[in-house]
C-alpha cells in the first residue's frame, strides 16, 4: 500500500493516520480499535471523540464506508489508498469546475435502470 | 449546412454576451467615476439606485466568474498532477478497448476502485480513467465510455463547459443562468453519447451508463450538487438513446419572468449611468 508516500492530498494528518490504521487492519474496525491502534504509536493520546469525529467525518465524505453492528458502526476504508482517495476528492470537489465526467454516481431510480435495461438488449 | 448555421448562431450569441459583458462592466467603471466625481451627496435618489445596481450586478458578476475560473485551473492542475504521481499501468482491457476505436489521445489511468472516466485539461484535454473501469465493464463497455470521452477531447469539451459556467456565473444574479448552464452542459453530453453510440452500439453505452450511474451518490456530493439535476440529465441521456428526441425543458416561469425583470432594471440603470456621464466635467460620452 502507498499510504505512506503519497501523503494525501485528499487527507488531513489525523485524516491519514485513521486510513493507516484501517488499512493495516484489513478488517472493518470500530472507533475504540483504531483509537487503541493510533495511540499505541503515540505520545500524546488521542481522545475517542476526537477520533469519532475525524471518523464520522470521513464517512461523510464517503471514503470509509460504515455498518452498523450491535451499539456502535464498524468502518471499512472504500478506496485502496491514500492516490485513490485523493483523486475521488478531486473530482468531488471539482466535478463541476472544469471537467467532463461520463456520468455522475447517481442512484439510478429503479424506472431509468428499466430503460437502460431494454437498451441493453437481449444478450443481457 | 444546418450545423453550419447552428455553429454561426451559437458563435453570434456568445459574441453578443461578449458585448453585453463588456458594456456592463465599461458602464460599472463609468459609475466609479461618476460616483468619484460627483459625490455621492449631491445626487438624486434616482441616481444612486442607478448607480448601485450598475456596480452590484458587475461586481457579483466579476466576483463569481473569478472563483469559477479560480476553481477549474485549480482543479485542473491538480488533477493533472495526480495523475502524473500516481499513474498506473494501463489494464489490459482498457488497452484493447482503446485499440478497437483506432488511434486516439492517450489515456491516463489511476489506481482507484470506483470506476469512473473523465476528460479534464483546458488547454491541452485529456482522458483519465480508474482502474476500477476496467473491472466494472466488458471491453465493449469500456470501448462506449472511451469513444464518449474522445468525442469531449475532440471538441475541447472542458473549456467549452468552463466558457459556459463563466457565463452563468457572470450571470449569477439573473434567476435562468444556472439553467441555461446546465442545458448547454447536457448537450455536449448528448453529443458525445451520440458520437458513442455511433461508434459503438447504443446497448454497450446503456450497459456503461447502467454500471456507473447506479453506484451509489457520493453524501457530500449530493448535498452539493442538486441529485434531481442529475436525474433530469441522466433521463434525457436514455431519452436519446431510446431513439426520441429528449424533452425540451424550460425554467419555471417565475423564473424566466425573474430573469426578464432582472434585465429591464438593469439595463435602465446602465442606460442612467450613460446619461449621467453627461454631467462629468468634459462630458466623458
Amino acid at each position: 500500500m502507498a499510504e505512506q508516500g503519497a501523503a494525501g492530498r485528499g487527507l488531513g494528518p489525523l485524516e491519514a493516520e485513521v486510513m493507516s490504521a484501517l488499512w493495516r487492519a484489513q478488517v472493518p474496525l470500530a472507533v475504540r480499535d483504531v483509537v487503541a491502534e493510533i495511540n499505541a504509536g503515540r505520545d500524546a493520546p488521542l481522545a475517542y471523540t476526537t477520533v469519532m469525529t475525524v471518523m464520522t467525518r470521513l464517512a461523510h465524505k464517503g471514503v470509509l464506508g460504515r455498518s452498523r453492528s450491535g451499539r456502535h458502526y464498524m468502518y471499512a476504508p472504500l478506496a485502496p489508498d491514500t492516490a485513490a482517495i485523493a483523486v475521488q476528492s478531486v473530482l468531488d470537489e471539482f466535478g463541476d469546475a472544469a471537467l467532463a465526467r461520463f456520468v455522475e454516481r447517481a442512484e439510478l431510480d429503479p424506472r431509468l435502470q428499466a430503460r437502460l435495461r431494454r437498451l441493453m438488449g437481449p444478450e443481457q | 449546412m444546418s450545423a453550419l448555421v447552428r455553429r454561426a448562431s451559437a458563435w453570434s450569441a456568445w459574441l453578443a454576451f461578449g458585448l453585453i459583458m463588456a458594456a456592463h462592466v465599461g458602464l460599472a467603471v463609468l459609475a466609479v467615476i461618476e460616483v468619484v466625481m460627483l459625490g455621492w451627496l449631491t445626487s438624486t435618489w434616482f441616481d444612486l439606485v442607478a448607480v448601485s445596481v450598475v456596480l452590484a450586478s458587475a461586481a457579483a458578476g466579476l466576483t463569481a466568474a473569478a472563483w469559477v475560473a479560480a476553481r477549474a485551473v485549480r482543479g485542473s492542475r491538480t488533477l493533472s498532477r495526480l495523475a502524473r504521481s500516481s499513474r498506473a499501468p494501463c489494464p489490459s482491457r482498457i488497452m484493447a478497448a482503446a485499440a478497437g476505436l483506432g488511434p486516439g489521445p492517450d489515456i491516463e489511468v489511476v489506481r482507484a476502485d470506483e470506476p469512473f472516466a473523465v476528460t479534464y485539461g483546458l488547454m491541452r484535454p485529456r482522458i483519465l480513467v480508474s482502474t476500477g473501469l476496467a473491472e466494472a465493464l466488458s471491453v465493449k463497455g469500456i470501448a462506449a465510455v472511451l469513444a464518449h470521452e474522445r468525442h469531449h477531447v475532440r471538441h475541447r469539451d472542458p473549456l467549452r463547459l468552463l466558457a459556459v459556467r463563466l457565463a452563468a456565473a457572470y450571470g449569477c444574479w439573473l434567476p435562468a443562468a444556472a439553467w441555461l448552464a446546465r442545458n448547454l452542459a447536457l448537450r455536449r453530453e448528448l453529443s458525445a453519447d451520440l458520437a458513442a453510440a455511433r461508434r459503438t452500439s447504443r446497448a454497450d453505452l446503456a450497459a456503461a451508463l447502467l454500471r456507473l450511474a447506479s453506484l451509489p451518490a457520493c453524501p457530500a456530493l449530493a448535498a452539493a450538487r442538486s441529485a434531481a439535476d442529475e436525474r433530469r440529465s441522466l433521463e434525457a441521456r436514455v431519452t436519446q438513446l431510446e431513439g426520441s428526441q429528449p424533452r425540451r425543458t424550460r425554467p419555471a416561469m417565475g423564473r424566466i419572468v425573474a430573469s426578464g425583470g432582472t434585465i429591464a432594471l438593469v439595463t435602465a440603470a446602465c442606460m442612467c449611468c450613460a446619461a449621467l456621464s453627461q454631467a462629468l466635467p468634459g462630458g466623458l460620452l
